[in-house]
């Protein structure tokens, strides 16, 4: 790899966590022009190894995380961004839109004004939440950064759950005496929201999702099948099932793994 | 025997200007000359040299430039301005009034 191709991915790992602005970029490339200038001059004197000329240059940056500080503290910048500005009046044009549709709804059908009031509004602000977490979280993952992740996640479900209980509730005609299980899946979601966070996008081990997405799956579809036939005694066995074929798997991967290891250490 | 730390304290934007009196320059460039001209005693990192190049871009006292470097990076020149050069002057005559006054506290023998 050449110096300057390391400069680069250094700079990259540096910068990861500051948001694009001109001011970032000019340092960025002001840091890369001044590191290849010290590597071509020690590279001259000709005692020292691409390692060492690697070393020195770096270390000759010194501590420079203030200014790095710095450039990620803009929220006039934030502002200021087209990207914002944008999804600003996105979100004005999705709530004119709800609007308009409600208003023009409500004078042509009879009845309409109350059941559009339950029905218009709240799926606007689903939209507009999906929109923006949406946003957040695609910037979570492209930085690297994971403080909202699972609480974005779990919401997803939350609002999954209820979507459930009143699409079973109100349209499939079952009662709410058993609908109400769609919540009991919230803590095992919220359980698989953290396993996800830290598993996948954290640690990069997807293979440990296993376990936990196994548990996280049997005991929901347990109390379903049990509120819906009564069968809470039989029906149990799903959830060891479950467990069982969770550790299994593990442990098959596992043995892949520690399989792969041996054979590059060979 | 001071570190560079020290002696550099308060004067690192008076050595800056004063470098760039003589010439546009970049950054490595500068840092070099420094630590050059500091016998060895001195040891500036390229962090502080950014911190204040910012500082003095954004008080008017040097602009820049994008010129050709090497192995397929990009410079970036600094220049001195009107108002650097002023600012240089004034800082000159007083480290040349201080240097005398500490000079004669110091080194005393001028009963």
């Amino acid at each position: 790899m050449s110096f300057l191709e390391r400069f680069k991915a250094y700079l990259d790992k540096q910068f990861r966590l500051v948001p694009h602005s001109k001011e970032a970029a000019e340092l960025r490339e002001a840091m890369l022009g001044d590191l290849m200038s010290r590597a071509m001059d020690l590279k001259e004197t000709g005692h020292l190894t691409d390692d060492e000329i690697y070393d020195k240059c770096i270390e000759s940056l010194g501590d420079y995380t203030n200014m790095l500080n710095e450039l990620r503290l803009k929220p006039l910048d934030t502002v200021k961004s087209p990207g914002f500005q944008r999804s600003v009046l996105l979100a004005l044009t999705v709530v004119l839109f709800a609007v308009v549709l409600y208003l023009i709804l409500g004078v042509l059908l009879d009845g309409f004004w109350g059941v559009g009031a339950y029905t218009i509004f709240p799926t606007m602000a689903l939209v507009l939440y999906v929109a923006f977490t949406a946003r957040v979280l695609d910037k979570n993952i492209r930085f690297k950064k994971h403080y909202t992740t699972d609480v974005i996640i779990f919401s997803y479900g939350v609002i999954a759950a209820l979507a459930l209980f009143f699409a079973l509730w109100l349209l499939g005609g079952i009662s709410p005496g058993r609908t109400w299980v769609s919540f009991t899946y919230l803590p095992f979601w919220a359980l698989f929201s953290v396993a996800l966070t830290t598993f996948l996008f954290r640690k990069k081990k997807p293979w440990a999702l296993i376990v936990p997405g196994f548990v996280a799956l049997g005991v929901p579809v347990y109390l379903t099948a049990a509120v819906h036939t009564g069968l809470w005694h039989p029906l149990w066995i799903i959830v060891v099932v479950s467990v069982l074929i969770a550790l299994v798997a593990a442990i098959l991967m596992l043995n892949a793994k520690i399989g792969k290891k041996k054979g590059s250490e060979r | 025997m001071a570190h560079g730390g020290d002696i550099l304290r308060g004067h690192t934007e008076t050595i800056i200007l004063r470098i760039l009196s003589e010439g546009d320059s970049y950054g490595y460039e500068i840092s070099k000359n420094i630590i050059e001209g500091g016998e060895g005693v001195i040891d500036v990192k390229d962090a502080t040299i950014y911190t204040a190049f910012k500082r003095m871009e954004e008080d008017g006292l040097l602009t820049t430039y994008w010129g050709d470097g090497v192995g397929g990076a990009r410079r970036r020149y600094y220049k001195i301005t009107p108002k650097g050069r002023e600012l240089y002057a004034e800082k000159l005559a007083e480290w040349k009034k201080a240097s005398r006054i500490l000079d004669k506290l110091i080194v005393g023998g001028n009963k």
